[in-house]
């Protein structure tokens, strides 16, 4: 649910194509033929969609009491991805369709040699999707992913590199020290491989056979568990510690806002240049906000308007559109009370509170009425 | 008489009852309801094209393209576009059938529907000056309305008006503009300009008039005038039922009208309380209903206009219950009882009104 800018690269549409999307246009009023047919298809397969790529689940195998990973089969048009990126999966439930963001934690190889993808995901006790996945995803199950997106991935220099993980935020990273192993088997044995420090904080480690099989084939791999329940968080001493070269490395993080936060104050302090430093995050980008916004909003949410770039604390006597307008925005609306569905607006993350209907909303992307919104949680809106 | 606040409010508090326990309802069953929907109306739609150029084996192929073609205009406008784009299905989260993106098979702009009849048209429900669905600035049906001479022709109007009825709704938010005639408003309340929307305007109808008139035309090849008259013939069917249905929702002869000064400030149970005495319902057998894109429930669309129109047959017996409650007056009758008062309306008020007294209807 990173909202770094996008990688997906629109195809460049062909003539062909851009007549006939011109064609469906004029003569359906639809973006394309497929959506003509969708309906049509969706008899024969189930949830088809004429967005995305259709993948079949092939393992559902359980990591943890609370974790599973996915093995998927991707179609082959689907397109290669970086490891590290992620993907957005949507499925149908009781006539509704989620969208969530998975980081992959299988590697390009694995995909170029096998045709699959794993996805590790965490059950969230209160969710309204993971706790259904992890059961009803079984074998033979068809679902929709996007093309892979995002930013966090390995940088072309070849610098040392430290990798700080917090929990399930360690998905990205064995996509990359697969990726890693993969490319030192292929590379010519003589040449000195660059060191890896992962440095891993979990309450229960993810993956502790396979990581610990790579430490032995990657004699420049090293890895350093920390355990949440017994020791200290991330601090300088314990960086200083584990990888005393951290200055001239590559920074690579991933895990929950509090750990993404620490490592950014601590590697900034200590003189680690933001270009060295990379993060991904789930959920609203976390800020830095300066002390007097911070102070202001005591605990309420912090709602991010994504497109204008501000953040703000919300006002309780506030619907988000009032929210929006007292920060000079100026969202299309009408009625302002939820009849006319004028302000309809994509949240991109973040749970909001219908007061006419008196619904919390789903956490994921969906459009929502600005005028009877409140938010619940901190929410990024597009706007 | 009006019921004092305090029913008011206890009648709110059960019509909200109502529509949570509508919306709880939602989900699988609607979802591949409208989905089926939408499949019958593209079929409909490609065997209509389809059968009316097999009009030169038959004429009877070419009448059944016809009503084929006229069936599928219908299901979209009226069960498919204007409840999709109410937003009745947008707890789907499918980009395709969104309220925010959806455009049907009319004339009409779908943004600019969207800007005039879902704000302008539902908030001020029967609202004389705010609510210009009450008789589109055309027809005279209410005192309220001061008589013109051009009156005494407005049954032709009328006819007219249902004739060429999906221009009349692609005009309604460029006449309120006075983009080609009259004098405009300084300020406009138009979230695009005036240019936008006349572009907009004519941009969806060219678009319209291209694909039934010069497109399909021309690749029926030899059978160019017949498919132009089939696609002008469906167009007419559906401008026809459509006028005819909308109708009925608000100008039967017990509807009411209102005066802004009534609504200022007005409670959920005094809006409610105006939607119901703005709207009339129809009787009739399931596919009536489907056909009427369930405008059939009128009452129970401007109650709840984004609950699913599919769940508006269970809510409307709840609905009439409540007002039997409460003994406010549910307007409802078979099509041609209805229909029937519609055109008394449309005749009685050509003429102007003897002893003629300012105040509306007792509200």
């Amino acid at each position: 649910m990173s909202t770094h800018p996008q990688t997906t690269s629109e195809r460049p549409q062909g003539t062909l194509s851009s007549a006939a999307t011109w064609l469906a246009r004029t003569l359906f009023n639809l973006p394309s033929f497929t959506v003509f047919a969708e309906p049509f298809i969706q008899l024969v397969k189930p949830n088809w969609q004429s967005q995305g790529y259709r993948c079949t689940v092939v393992g559902n195998k359980a990591e943890l009491e609370d974790v599973f990973t996915l093995t998927l089969t991707a179609p082959r048009r689907f397109p290669a991805f970086l490891a590290g990126q992620y993907v957005d999966i949507s499925l149908n439930r009781n006539g509704v369709r989620y969208t969530r963001t998975f980081s992959i934690s299988s590697s390009p190889e694995d995909l170029a040699e096998q045709g699959t993808l794993e996805l590790t995901i965490r059950i969230q006790e209160s969710g309204a999707l993971t706790p259904w996945m992890a059961k009803a995803l079984t074998a033979g199950t068809p679902i929709h992913i996007s093309a892979a997106q995002g930013q966090f991935v390995l940088r072309e220099e070849q610098n040392p590199i430290l990798m700080i993980a917090g929990g399930s935020g360690i998905t990205p990273f064995r996509s990359m020290l697969r990726h890693l192993k993969h490319q030192q088997q292929s590379s010519n044995r003589s040449t000195p491989q660059r060191p890896i420090t992962l440095l891993y904080f979990a309450r229960n480690f993810l993956f502790k056979d396979e990581f610990r099989a790579l430490q032995h084939s990657m004699p420049n791999l090293n890895i350093h568990w920390v355990c949440t329940t017994q020791s200290d968080h991330l601090n300088q001493a314990l960086i200083e510690q584990v990888c005393p070269d951290y200055r001239l490395r590559q920074h690579y993080i991933c895990g929950p806002h509090s750990l993404i936060k620490a490592s950014r104050d601590v590697l900034s302090a200590s003189g680690v240049a933001p270009e060295y430093i990379h993060y991904e995050y789930f959920g609203a980008e976390p800020l830095s906000l300066p002390a007097e916004v911070l102070a202001a909003s005591k605990d309420s949410p912090i709602v991010q308007f994504a497109h204008s770039h501000q953040a703000v604390p919300h006002n309780p006597a506030q619907s988000l559109l009032e929210l929006a307008e007292a920060n000079d925005l100026k969202p299309l609306h009408g009625c302002r009370r939820g009849v006319c569905h004028q302000c309809l607006c994509k949240k991109n993350s973040g749970v909001v509170y219908n007061t006419l209907t008196q619904k919390y909303s789903d956490t994921g992307p969906e459009e929502i009425q600005l005028c009877v919104s409140v938010p619940v949680t901190s929410v990024s809106i597009d706007l | 008489m009006k019921p004092d606040q305090q029913t008011l409010d206890a009648f709110a508090k059960d019509l909200d009852q109502i529509r949570s326990d509508a919306l709880a309802k939602v989900g699988e069953a609607d979802a591949n309801y409208i989905r089926k929907v939408i499949r019958v109306q593209r079929t409909c739609e490609i065997v209509g094209r389809i059968t009316m150029v097999l009009g030169f084996l038959s004429p009877v192929w070419w009448v059944v393209g016809v009503l084929s073609l006229a069936l599928s205009k219908i299901l979209d406008n009226m069960e498919i576009g204007h409840n999709v784009m109410h937003g009745q299905y947008d707890w789907m989260n499918d980009p395709n059938i969104q309220s925010k993106t959806f455009e049907w098979d009319n004339a009409c702009d779908a943004d600019s529907w969207r800007r005039y009849h879902n704000h302008e048209h539902h908030t001020y429900t029967n609202i004389i000056g705010k609510d210009r669905d009450f008789g589109y600035g055309l027809l005279r049906l209410s005192d309220d309305i001061r008589w013109k001479p051009k009156n005494l022709y407005q049954f032709f109007a009328y006819m007219n008006l249902s004739l060429l009825f999906q221009w009349g709704v692609a005009y309604h938010e460029v006449a309120a503009e006075r983009i080609f005639i009259g004098k405009r408003k300084k300020v406009s309340k138009l979230p695009i300009s005036r240019k936008e929307l006349r572009n907009a305007f004519f941009k969806k109808g060219t678009r319209q008039l291209f694909k039934d008139y010069v497109f399909f035309p021309l690749i029926s090849g030899p059978m160019f005038l017949p498919v132009l008259l089939g696609n002008f013939s469906a167009n007419i069917l559906r401008n026809l039922w459509t006028s005819t249905i909308i109708f009925c929702g608000h100008f039967t002869e017990n509807v009411h009208t209102f005066k802004m000064s009534e609504c200022e400030n007005e409670t959920r149970g005094q809006w409610y309380y105006r939607q119901i005495l703005g709207s009339s319902n129809l009787t009739g057998p399931r596919w009536f209903h489907i056909l009427t894109g369930h405008l059939s429930c009128q009452i129970e669309h401007h109650l709840f206009p984004d609950v699913p129109s599919y769940r508006y047959l269970d809510v409307a017996d709840a609905v009439q219950q409540v007002c039997k409650k409460y003994d406010i007056p549910y307007n409802t009758g078979s099509f041609f009882k209805q229909y029937a008062t519609v055109v008394k309306r449309v005749i009685k008020y050509s003429f102007p009104t003897k002893g003629r007294s300012l105040t509306t209807h007792t509200a």
